[in-house]
């Protein structure tokens, strides 16, 4: 049994409504409908599209929508506008490929569009009464769906992960989108000031989508040009901080990655004035009213001391009678931490302490040094201390002398001079801690100081047993010998034969 | 054509008696020469025992990993069997029972079928291949041979590197037998100065330099392994500018020569302006980037601070002046701007402590060279 009948040349009435020859003969309606199986046809469909051609010619018109037939079967359905018979001989061409049907018809009822059988196309054999949103007609079937839901195209491409490229096909844009958590913000805008990367800076912000959240979620955003390489490994690698590589100038995909569908092919369907940027996890930032960018120089944290003296004084001479002296102050300042080698945790966490000493590693406890004081512990390690997170860092900025990490002493005279200023006020060997702005330091005499599996641990005893050392791991040194003597040692010697070898093909490397 | 079978078993000696004992350590045991037309039949076959295969191949990788990161290694590969067969045959031509009449001329042939196993071995391909070859030959070298003496009133016996065949009881002779540990390049000394008077030792320094990572890691030493090779200045080879080109081993290699930096440094100094370096910026650029590794390691990693050397010596300017010229130069290594201030500041210093030492005419020909390099080579050190 058929459902259709092949067109004729010059034919002008048909059965199918609403369809028509066009210039060239071929049965065309006002629209053209694509049938695919399922959702990942149809994704193919449009990235196939999208490589081959601009989806943004087809967005105008386009509808997706799920549809169920009687039997209860669920299949995918593209609309859009026929306009021609060029662009539906293309679109029957890709969506062939992508494993759809293609059809063309103007309301309800749908005819196959012409293939290498029909040059001209079908008309139907005979218009069904059924009661169904879409009817489409082919060689082989006649189907009746209805419309269960219709599919944003906008949340089809949102929802869509990107995947990761091969190492060989990753390149680096000259323009790129950088986001920091706003913790991270404002170091990331100093380090690019300081490494003269011309960048600018925004602050996206928009309501949490969760009830626990509290307060608004904020992001950084960063639009980079000309990055050098080693900055981008650098950024690549913080936590916190992701890339992009923009596409047009308002949706971007992270660095490493790659959208199924090509999205500068479909640039209509997101705002001018928005940003969209997609993860390499899946999750979407769409930032929908893009926030006006700033220089990052313009942003950089500068110390000013409005209270300080009036620079317009005359200077003066020093003078013995008139001494002029400067206490030492501590200020923040904007560096990455280096020589953090202390810890100070008030007495209080001395149980979070204890606690945390059955966690740390052998190396850590052989090389961390620990003082108890009535109201602090100090601990110290001259290979770093990170590894112990409790209480507060200290860096040392001279020999023996420490200031919480993220600050530093002003004026910032010479290592060698604190240790004289340290050295005068106190007994030798003693470690200065600045504790608080405007303090005097802590001072803390370095034979209280013990190491953490000495002084800690209590005393050992236990049952003798019987143990060896284990076996070495380097091997012993070869020793030579000859194997028995023979008259004629050649004799029956393999590989005599010829002594210019020759490799067959498929020789071992 | 040799009988298949006999080759299978020339393989199976190879492996099981030869290559995997002298990787794991123990008896090493050679006795039939095995010639280099075996070379196609080695090139395709597998060891009748899973076992030694597993076991060679872990020794290889074992001790390959303990110089620099490797994924794996390709084994059986024909590069370290032929190597293997030119050693084995090597310490055949050692045997002192070859000093007999009718078995002194196969000391010709075998010499011949060592070169003729050599000749297939080219420049490593691999930094794996580069390991393994380096092992081999640093096992190789570390071979000794046992000698024992026993003299009776009236009799001497001698067994080189053979269980001694007479039965010793206390009281009837040979009551204090003499024990002689001989390493691999008295044996061969032994070797020339019997009667025959072969010599043997330019073979050993061939094999040798098969394996240029072998010979970067012995630029410091003031002579080759073998005394009685012909002894030559080092030379950036091209196996050994392939092998420097990975970055992992040229750390690797970097890292041992600090240990004996003066004397290795020297040399590696009078090296940089050979001619065929110089006529190739690529080439010098590798060469170049070893140097300043060393430089930069020796300021990060030991914190210590420049050798001292005489000005007179030539080799320790030049290469004294690869640091200084790097860091006078902004744009030649642009990863020292990634270091943060207190490491730049080490590396500054000893450039500082290195720059009194450099005559300017040494200085000014470095900068030359440099921009050369860099033009080839435009980042010195990849991060």
């Amino acid at each position: 049994m058929t459902f259709l009948e092949r067109a004729a040349l010059h034919q002008t009435r048909f059965r199918a409504p609403g369809v028509q020859p066009d210039s060239r003969g071929v049965v065309l309606g006002h629209k053209g409908l694509v049938l695919f199986p399922s959702l990942d046809r149809v994704v193919a469909f449009f990235r196939a599209y999208g490589d081959d051609g601009s989806l943004d010619e087809i967005l105008p018109s386009l509808t997706i929508q799920r549809v169920i037939s009687p039997l209860k079967t669920r299949e995918i359905i593209i609309t859009l506008s026929a306009e021609s018979s060029y662009r539906m001989d293309r679109i029957a061409a890709i969506a062939r490929l992508a494993g759809g049907d293609v059809f063309t018809g103007t309301q309800r009822h749908f005819v196959q569009y012409r293939d290498a059988t029909s040059p001209l196309g079908y008309d139907i054999a005979e218009v069904a009464d059924v009661r169904a949103d879409v009817v489409v007609y082919s060689q082989a079937y006649r189907q009746a769906y209805n419309i269960e839901r219709e599919i944003p195209f906008r949340e089809l491409i949102l929802k869509l992960t990107p995947y990761a490229l091969p190492a060989s096909e990753r390149t680096t844009a000259s323009r790129l989108f950088v986001t920091a958590e706003t913790g991270l913000g404002h170091a990331l805008i100093g380090y690019l000031f300081r490494w003269r990367v011309k960048a600018s800076v925004a602050l996206a912000e928009w309501p949490s989508t969760s009830a626990f959240d509290e307060k608004p979620r904020r992001l950084h955003v960063f639009d980079v040009e000309d990055v050098q390489p080693r900055i981008l490994d650098l950024l690549r690698s913080l936590p916190g901080v992701c890339v992009f590589e923009p596409h047009g100038g308002v949706v971007a995909v992270e660095a490493g990655y790659r959208h199924p569908i090509s999205l500068d092919s479909c640039r209509s369907l997101f705002p001018p004035d928005s940003l969209t940027l997609f993860r390499g996890n899946g999750e979407v930032i769409v930032i929908d009213t893009l926030p006006p960018f700033a220089p990052v120089r313009s942003l950089v944290r500068t110390p000013i001391a409005i209270d300080g003296a009036d620079p317009s004084q005359h200077v003066r001479g020093a003078s013995q009678t008139n001494p002029f002296i400067v206490p030492l102050r501590l200020a923040p300042n904007l560096e990455p931490p280096k020589n953090v080698v202390a810890i100070v945790l008030p007495a209080e966490q001395r149980p979070w302490l204890a606690k945390l000493l059955y966690l740390l590693p052998p190396r850590a406890l052989e090389s961390i040094r620990m003082a108890i004081g009535d109201q602090h512990i100090y601990m110290l390690d001259a290979a770093g201390i990170e590894s112990v997170p409790l209480g507060r860092f200290y860096s040392e900025v001279a020999r023996r002398i420490y200031v919480p990490t993220g600050m530093s002493l002003v004026p910032a005279v010479q290592p060698a001079v604190l240790e004289d200023l340290a050295s005068l006020g106190t007994s030798q060997g003693a470690h200065v801690f600045f504790e608080r702005d405007g303090e005097p330091p802590t001072l803390v005499q370095d034979s209280a100081f013990a190491s953490v599996s000495r002084a800690m641990l209590q005393h050992l005893s236990g049952v003798v047993v019987h143990a060896e050392m284990p076996g070495r791991t380097d091997p012993p040194l070869p020793v030579l010998g000859y194997g028995p003597e023979t008259r004629f040692p050649l004799w029956g010697a393999p590989g005599r034969d010829t002594n210019t070898p020759a490799l067959p093909s498929g020789e071992r490397k | 054509m040799s009988d298949p079978a006999q080759m299978q078993l020339a393989y199976d000696t190879l492996l099981g008696s030869f290559l995997l004992p002298l990787l794991e350590g123990g008896n090493v045991t050679v006795s039939k020469p095995i010639g280099p037309g075996c070379a196609s039949y080695f090139a395709q076959t597998r060891c009748g025992s899973i076992d030694t295969d597993r076991r060679i191949f872990d020794a290889l990788h074992r001790a390959s990993s303990a110089i620099a990161n490797v994924e794996t290694l390709h084994w059986p590969s024909l590069p370290i069997l032929a190597m293997s067969a030119a050693m084995y045959n090597l310490l055949c031509a050692t045997d002192p029972a070859y000093d007999r009449l009718f078995a002194r001329d196969a000391r010709k042939t075998i010499r011949s079928w060592s070169e003729g196993w050599l000749s297939l071995v080219s420049t490593p391909r691999t930094r794996g291949d580069a390991l393994a070859r380096h092992v081999l030959v640093e096992r190789f070298i570390s071979l000794k041979r046992q000698d024992l003496v026993l003299r009776s009133w009236a009799y001497t016996y001698r067994f080189h590197g053979r269980q001694p065949k007479i039965i010793t009881v206390p009281g009837l002779g040979f009551d204090n037998p003499e024990r002689h540990d001989r390493n691999l390049d008295q044996v061969l000394a032994h070797a020339a100065s019997s009667g025959t008077g072969f010599h043997l030792a330019d073979i050993a320094d061939a094999i040798f330099h098969r394996s240029p990572l072998t010979q970067l890691l012995a630029v410091g030493r003031n002579q080759g392994p073998f005394s009685q090779a012909p002894s030559s200045p080092f030379v950036f080879s091209i196996a050994t500018l392939t092998t420097l080109s990975d970055r992992a081993l040229r750390s690797a290699v970097a890292g041992r020569l600090l240990v004996q930096e003066a004397a290795s440094a020297s040399v590696l100094g009078l090296a940089l302006f050979q001619p065929e370096l110089l006529a190739n910026p690529a080439l010098l650029a590798i060469a170049i980037q070893l140097l300043l590794e060393m430089h930069i390691m020796g300021a990060l990693d030991r914190r210590s601070a420049a050798p001292g050397r005489d000005n007179g010596d030539l080799g320790f300017a030049r290469y004294a002046a690869v640091l200084v010229a790097s860091i006078d130069d902004e744009h030649a290594v642009r990863e020292l701007e990634t270091f943060d201030d207190g490491h730049r500041a080490l590396v500054q210093r000893r450039a500082e402590g290195l720059r009194q030492r450099v005559p300017r005419d040494v200085l000014l020909e470095m900068r030359g060279h440099l921009q050369r390099a860099l033009e080839q080579e435009p980042d010195f050190l990849p991060s």
